[in-house]
């Protein structure tokens, strides 16, 4: 492999990291919700209005 | 801008309502609870733009439910501009018991009388002009599901919030506590209390956060109190209340409510006495049940060949279908999926074509790493839609808050009620949404015995692992079969763990299940479409993020060497992942499949199901090379495949929900004796399944402990009674 190709190879490799990382940050922060579909949605706020 | 708020009791309507107003697609169901916090979108359609806020369901506004909390928080602090209070016309008399409640505040409001099309027919009559006289407030008549009336509703509504509204209680009326409750009231007058009429029926009911935020007047009420004879009552305030309350309705209704004399049973009522029959409603839900996975998942439909001896070999129902001659007809959900297959495949030859001239590595990354491993998961992606199809028909007909109800005996048993069968149910789907439901129910240790076992419940994301499995083990022919015994595996693992944690953990008794039955009724496209989406979209979102970065990842770590820079390795065994997999292989070894010719690939191939269950398939696809997940899984013996498929069952769910159960537990301690439960649970089940149906005497050993450790668990339990 040339120089260029371990860069580029490992620029995409670590941006796929980066990807897995962020993605499950998201979900941490989230309490485990996806975010995307309404039920999530809905089960994520209602976190916020647990009786005091 | 104006805030209007959506009150009523569950399953009346008011999400069907929100989204007809706000074009939200918000999700709706055909079982009360579906709403468990407040939602808001906005009506554009008057002179100015009014915010409309979607209250969970509620049958009263004491604080006893997270609900309730909710709704009564939002009327009381928040001050709305405007209350549209949604009545079901069907079920007049118990829906307006909350409308005596909300009468209370001083908050604008507007009866939105709904289902006035199913009074209809069922031949009674309403007189809305008596229920606005009786009540005091505006009637306007709607139905949320053909959006009949309801800009009418809005325009009512949009007067009325211009002006105030005197506040008046159903409770005056009373014989019994009318004059306590004026001089409460008065009370509260005196001390300058915001609302007085709310709260001086609060306070003489003796509500907890009432008495906690006036305590100035507690004395004063409490000898307002000692005068009333409350024995009837045995001194129950609430009850006392409450009773007032439905005086003052059923005092009303014979003008309000005209019922039809001849009425004869609802189709409700009749296909209850079928579908909740004490003996054979749990035998249905499993056969609708098998009708469902035998028409998603069937190679040979309604058995036609098994049975009829029914073969396809003309070409153009072969390419119509999709098979080879002398094969079966498929069932619908294969028959899509073998058409979306092949579309599949066509996209990445073409793909692969216009990469030719690019180098290898470039090649393998997108073709045999992105590509395939994407392929591996969204080519199951009409079957899942069809089974969630049926299963969203399912809920929106009413048929499975019938399920909860006949599950609720059964459930009792293990220690759990009807209560918990909803998310539980909402596991199937997935199990985040699922642990968060968990939060209604009231008794801590069912609570916690239900995130416990939730996991056990094959999630939507499982389904592609099932369904690889499922076309090639027993020639690929009992498709159905093999994904259904998945499911009903799992209940049972969940039953099984339910009752062991009953007996060593949960000796409370479970909490009484109360639910109201709704009303059988056809399902709508529009609502049942929309639950598709969400499913579909969850799936291709993570397909598109944490799926596809990590067969990236997965690639790269199978195909190169830790000295990366020197190139692709052309033997997997000796990649990073292949060193890693191999020092691993031995701790799975128990379980059979990780011996196998693909012993350490199927390990990884676990493993990273841990950041989501759909990359399982993804990884194996990867990890197959060339040959195909098809030729891994082939070279498994039955005991072996099933063995792995019980092990990513019931082994820890995915990061996502490992987060919402940690958020859930609220204890880093609970959470760890939580997947080491999970963990437990799954190396036995599957290391049992291998052994005991490879060598029948294993099996028989096994039983015969088994039956042992549960006569010892259910002596232990007798004695602790005693």
């Amino acid at each position: 492999m040339s120089a260029i190709e371990v860069v580029i190879l490992s620029a995409i490799v670590l941006s796929a990291v980066a990807g897995v990382v962020l993605s499950l940050k998201r979900e941490k922060k989230n309490g485990g919700c996806c975010g995307s579909c309404s039920q999530c949605k809905s089960a994520c706020k209602s976190k916020d209005n647990q009786p005091k | 801008m104006l805030k209007f708020c959506l009150a009523g009791n569950p399953n009346s309507g008011k999400t069907t309502l929100f989204n007809a107003l706000t074009g939200s697609t918000a999700h709706v169901g055909n079982w009360p609870g579906v709403t468990v916090d407040k939602r808001e979108g906005v009506y554009k359609k008057l002179e100015e733009k009014v915010s409309i806020v979607d209250l969970p369901g509620i049958y009263s506004l004491s604080p006893y439910t997270l609900e309730e909390v909710v709704s009564r928080n939002f009327i009381m602090d928040e001050n709305p501009d405007l209350i549209i209070n949604i009545v079901d016309a069907t079920k007049l008399e118990r829906n307006l018991y909350l409308t005596t409640q909300l009468l209370e505040t001083n908050v604008p409001m507007v009866i939105a009388l709904n289902m006035m099309d199913t009074v209809e027919r069922a031949g009674d009559k309403i007189d809305v002009k008596a229920l606005e006289k009786a009540f005091g407030v505006p009637v306007v008549e709607i139905s949320a599901l053909r959006g009949k009336n309801i800009n009418e509703l809005m325009k009512v509504a949009y007067e009325v919030s211009k002006q105030p509204r005197k506040s008046f209680s159903v409770v005056e009326h009373s014989p019994l506590i009318g004059k306590a409750y004026a001089e409460v009231e008065k009370l509260c007058c005196e001390h300058d209390v915001d609302c007085a009429c709310f709260h001086a029926v609060k306070v003489l009911e003796g509500d907890m956060l009432e008495v906690k935020d006036h305590p100035h007047i507690e004395e004063h009420v409490k000898e307002i109190r000692e005068q009333i004879d409350s024995s009837a009552f045995d001194g129950d305030f609430e009850a006392m209340v409450a009773d007032a309350r439905y005086q003052y309705i059923t005092s009303k209704m014979p003008s309000i409510l005209i019922k039809n004399a001849k009425q004869k049973a609802t189709a409700t009522q009749k296909a209850d006495k079928f579908f909740m029959h004490k003996v054979w409603g749990i035998p249905m839900f499993l056969v609708i049940m098998f009708a469902i996975f035998h028409v998603t998942f069937a190679e040979d439909f309604l058995y036609l060949q098994g049975i009829f001896g029914l073969e396809i070999n003309s070409d153009f129902w072969c390419t119509f279908f999709q098979i080879e001659a002398g094969s079966a007809i498929p069932s619908p959900g294969v028959w899509l999926q073998s058409w979306f297959g092949y579309l599949m495949g066509c996209l990445i030859e073409a793909i692969a074509g216009l990469m030719e001239s690019c180098p290898a590595w470039l090649t393998g990354l997108v073709c045999d790493g992105l590509l395939s491993g994407i392929d591996a998961i969204l080519s199951f992606l009409p079957h899942i839609l069809m089974l969630f199809l049926f299963l969203s028909i399912l809920e929106d007909t009413g048929y499975m808050a019938r399920v909860a109800f006949i599950m609720d005996r059964a459930f009792r048993k293990f220690g759990l009620s009807g209560k918990a069968f909803y998310p539980l149910l909402m596991c199937f789907g997935c199990g985040v949404p699922g642990v968060m439901a968990t939060k209604t129910l009231e008794s801590e240790k069912e609570r916690k015995m239900t995130i416990l076992i939730s996991p056990f419940f094959s999630c939507g994301a499982k389904l592609p692992i099932w369904l690889a499995f499922a076309g090639v083990l027993f020639g690929g022919q009992h498709g159905d079969l093999v994904v259904y015994s998945i499911y009903l595996i799992g209940i049972i693992v969940a039953i099984i763990s339910a009752i062991v944690l009953k007996l060593v953990i949960n000796k409370a008794e479970t909490a009484p299940f109360i639910m109201e039955l709704p009303d059988y009724h056809l399902p709508q496209f529009k609502s049942t479409m929309l639950h598709l989406w969400d499913k579909l979209k969850h799936y291709l979102v993570k397909a598109g993020t944490i799926i596809a970065s990590a067969i990236v990842v997965i690639w790269f770590l199978s195909n190169f060497g830790f000295a990366f820079w020197n190139g692709m390795v052309d033997d997997i065994n000796v990649s990073m992942l292949g060193q890693i997999g191999q020092a691993l292989q031995y701790l799975f070894y128990p379980m059979g499949w990780a011996m196998g010719d693909y012993g350490w690939q199927l390990v990884v191939s676990s493993l990273t199901g841990l950041l989501a269950k759909e990359e399982v398939v993804a990884t194996m696809e990867v990890l197959a090379g060339g040959l195909g997940l098809e030729f891994m899984i082939a070279t498994m013996t039955a005991p072996a495949a099933f063995s792995f498929m019980l092990f990513n069952l019931l082994c820890v769910p995915c990061m996502a929900m490992v987060g919402a159960v940690a958020g859930e537990l609220n204890s880093k301690k609970e959470l760890f004796k939580a997947i080491g439960f999970w963990m437990l649970v799954a190396y036995v089940v599957s290391a049992a399944t291998y052994w005991c149906f490879t060598y029948w005497y294993v099996g028989v050993i096994v039983a015969v402990a088994l039956v042992a450790a549960f006569v010892a668990l259910v002596i232990r339990y007798k004695k602790r009674k005693v």
